[in-house]
């Protein structure tokens, strides 16, 4: 009888006393940091380093940080490079930190050298310590890749600030094309054509298309942002909307015929195939990564919703949502299973997402004049365009935890954006 | 006597071409066109557009273009439309009371008496909404315009369309009121 209780007892140490022993130090709530944010000791980059290379890799990091939705910072403590690990994470353990990134930079003729470490305190463990090469052109990007690295580390999943938004901004008489840093940093005007630009869109690393009134007429262009070499890629219609990729080619939703439809053209602007065939309005085409299904929006029913279509077989376009009479700019998640879309319901906007079928459709937040979802290449956050009193904004949403960031506020108005796959 | 047979059906197939030629018509057609009896030249093609959309009034051909924008001014406006609607209907919401259809009867009569004159419908749409889906109800709304002014008479050939979207707000407020303005097509005139 002793034997069989002392047995059962073992088991259930076994199987639950792990868990308690070790639940309280180690358990990180990641779907919900809003209310037990992970703190990050940024102890670094003030001693041995040059006042201007500290500044911006500080800045830099903190709003990577903050924009994240999944950490806060500490910047009490400065310690370089050299500073023992023990002698850092001592404090950091009293501090009550979870992860401390430190070090130091040093110029050295054109180049900046940061050597970093960041250490996981409650773990006692390293995550790097290494040496960075960059240039004063580029400390920003040095900054973000230390957050992404920080991100990949405590998620499992590499992060996003490796990466550019387009945007259009203008003034209601005319529009341009902009390219930022995923944090909001760095904005530089790419087209300054005195006249109607919008709705830009990555189609490739280094290309976007846009559609622009250069010419009277709405055209479409491909602009390479590293060589600048400009293609009007489509012009052949009173209303073409801007083209996403599709395989090696591209879908556009253009009007013949009286009817706004999705076609694929090649790089010459020759139309290959139809991908809608409805006499009302289809516009807004997104893909899944394998070019197999396609969402769009129509107003088939009589108010603008969202359809997905099997590209694959010959089918018709099935009806996502339902709720309410608005529902439009779809855009699927790189990983192919996710949905962002915005919905109207009297006069206030909403950004939801739902599963690739329709499922789990949930409000991920509320807002004014929210417009252009655009997914970030680790499916994890939204950035799109909104409005709060008489300013313009680009929200950066956190689809797990419903963070919401605002990584650039301007009074001009917003005429699209789109956030670019991971860049080099 | 051979040459001389040859000459001659030679010089008879000459005449004969020049005679069947349509060079002679053509020239004195042209150089008609610059005197002032002109009118009596007939034109199959003009008297066929005739036939279809029927000139009322040519004397105030003359008007320069801005002149004729001055006049266009005064008897056209914007049209109005609802909300995620592009029928045309008569409104009377949010300060606006307009039957769309007047105004647009009065902007075919105008380029009815102003025949060498083109319109430009420009669709626009209120801020609420997308980008992209305003884009294609915008150009709607200029269809739906377009397609009113054909059945009135009006060449198609002489009514271009554009979409702006929500990009040019007439009214940049944001309430009802504004939307209700932004709502429109808007009606330019070119030559």
């Amino acid at each position: 009888m002793k034997k069989l209780l002392v047995t059962s007892l073992f088991m259930l140490f076994l199987l639950f006393g792990s868990r308690f022993s070790f639940g309280a130090t180690f358990e990180i709530t990641i779907s919900n940091p809003k209310y037990k944010p992970i703190k990050v000791g940024l102890w670094g980059f003030v001693k041995n380093t040059p006042k201007f290379v500290s500044r911006e890799l500080l800045r830099t990091i903190n709003r990577d940080l903050k924009i994240s939705g999944l950490f806060v910072a500490d910047q009490t403590q400065h310690f370089s490079y050299e500073a023992p690990s023990s002698v850092v994470d001592g404090i950091a353990r009293l501090d009550k930190l979870d992860y401390v990134i430190y070090g130091n930079a040093v110029i050295e003729g054109k180049n900046i050298y940061v050597n970093l470490k960041m250490t996981d305190v409650l773990r006692n463990m390293t995550v790097t310590d290494r040496t960075f090469v960059t240039n004063r052109y580029s400390i920003d990007w040095m900054a973000d890749k230390i957050v992404d690295i920080l991100m990949g580390y405590v998620t499992g999943t590499y992060g996003p600030f490796e990466s550019k938004i387009v945007f259009a901004m203008g003034n209601g008489k005319t529009s341009d094309i902009y390219i930022c840093d995923f944090n909001g940093q760095n904005a530089v005007r790419i087209t300054n054509w005195h006249t109607f630009n919008m709705l830009p869109k990555w189609v490739d690393s280094d290309e976007i298309t846009f559609l622009s009134y250069r010419y009277g007429k709405p055209a479409v262009f491909l602009f390479n942002i590293f060589s600048g070499r400009l293609i009007r890629l489509f012009n052949a219609s009173n209303l073409s909307i801007a083209a996403v990729r599709y395989m090696n080619n591209f879908a556009i939703s253009f009007n013949r015929y009286g009817s706004t439809n999705i076609y694929v053209i090649n790089q010459r602007g020759r139309v290959l195939r139809k991908l809608t065939n409805n006499p009302y309005i289809n516009v807004s085409p997104s893909f899944t990564p394998d070019f197999s299904k396609m969402v769009f929006v129509s107003n088939r029913d009589g108010s603008p919703q969202i359809y997905i279509k099997n590209l694959n077989i010959i089918s018709s376009a099935k009806r996502l949502t339902f709720q309410g009479k608005y529902n439009s700019s779809p855009d699927i998640s790189p990983d192919g299973k996710k949905i962002a879309y915005i919905s109207l319901e009297n006069g206030v906007s909403y950004l939801k997402i739902m599963n690739i079928d329709g499922s789990n459709d949930k409000v991920l937040m509320e807002g004014y004049s929210l417009d252009s979802p655009s997914w970030s290449y680790d499916s994890r956050y939204i950035v799109l365009t909104g409005r709060i009193g008489n300013k313009n904004v680009i929200y950066v949403v956190n689809a797990d935890n419903g963070h919401v960031s605002i990584a650039m506020e301007t009074w001009l108005m917003y005429n699209g954006l789109s956030v670019s796959s991971k860049l080099q | 006597m051979k040459k001389l047979l040859s000459l001659v059906l030679m010089f008879s197939m000459a005449v004969f071409l020049w005679n069947c030629s349509s060079t002679k018509y053509v020239k004195s057609a042209n150089s008609n066109a610059r005197t002032p009896i002109a009118e009596n030249v007939s034109n199959p093609q003009t008297s066929s557009t005739t036939l279809k959309y029927p000139k009322v009034n040519t004397l105030n051909e003359n008007l320069s273009l801005s002149e004729l924008k001055e006049q266009f001014s005064q008897i056209a406006s914007d049209i109005n439309f609802k909300f995620n609607s592009y029928r045309i209907q008569p409104i009377n919401e949010y300060g606006i009371n307009e039957n769309p259809s007047e105004i647009l009867d009065r902007i075919a009569s105008f380029l009815k008496k102003h025949p060498n004159v083109k319109l430009r419908v420009e669709g626009n749409c209120d801020e609420r909404g997308t980008i992209e889906y305003n884009l294609a109800l915008g150009e709607k709304r200029a269809i739906a315009a377009k397609s009113y002014l054909v059945s009135k008479g009006i060449s198609p050939d002489r009514i271009s369309i554009i979409s702006y979207g929500k990009s040019r707000p007439l009214d940049p407020a944001h309430n009802e009121y504004a939307w209700a303005k932004n709502r429109r097509d808007h009606f330019v005139l070119i030559k």
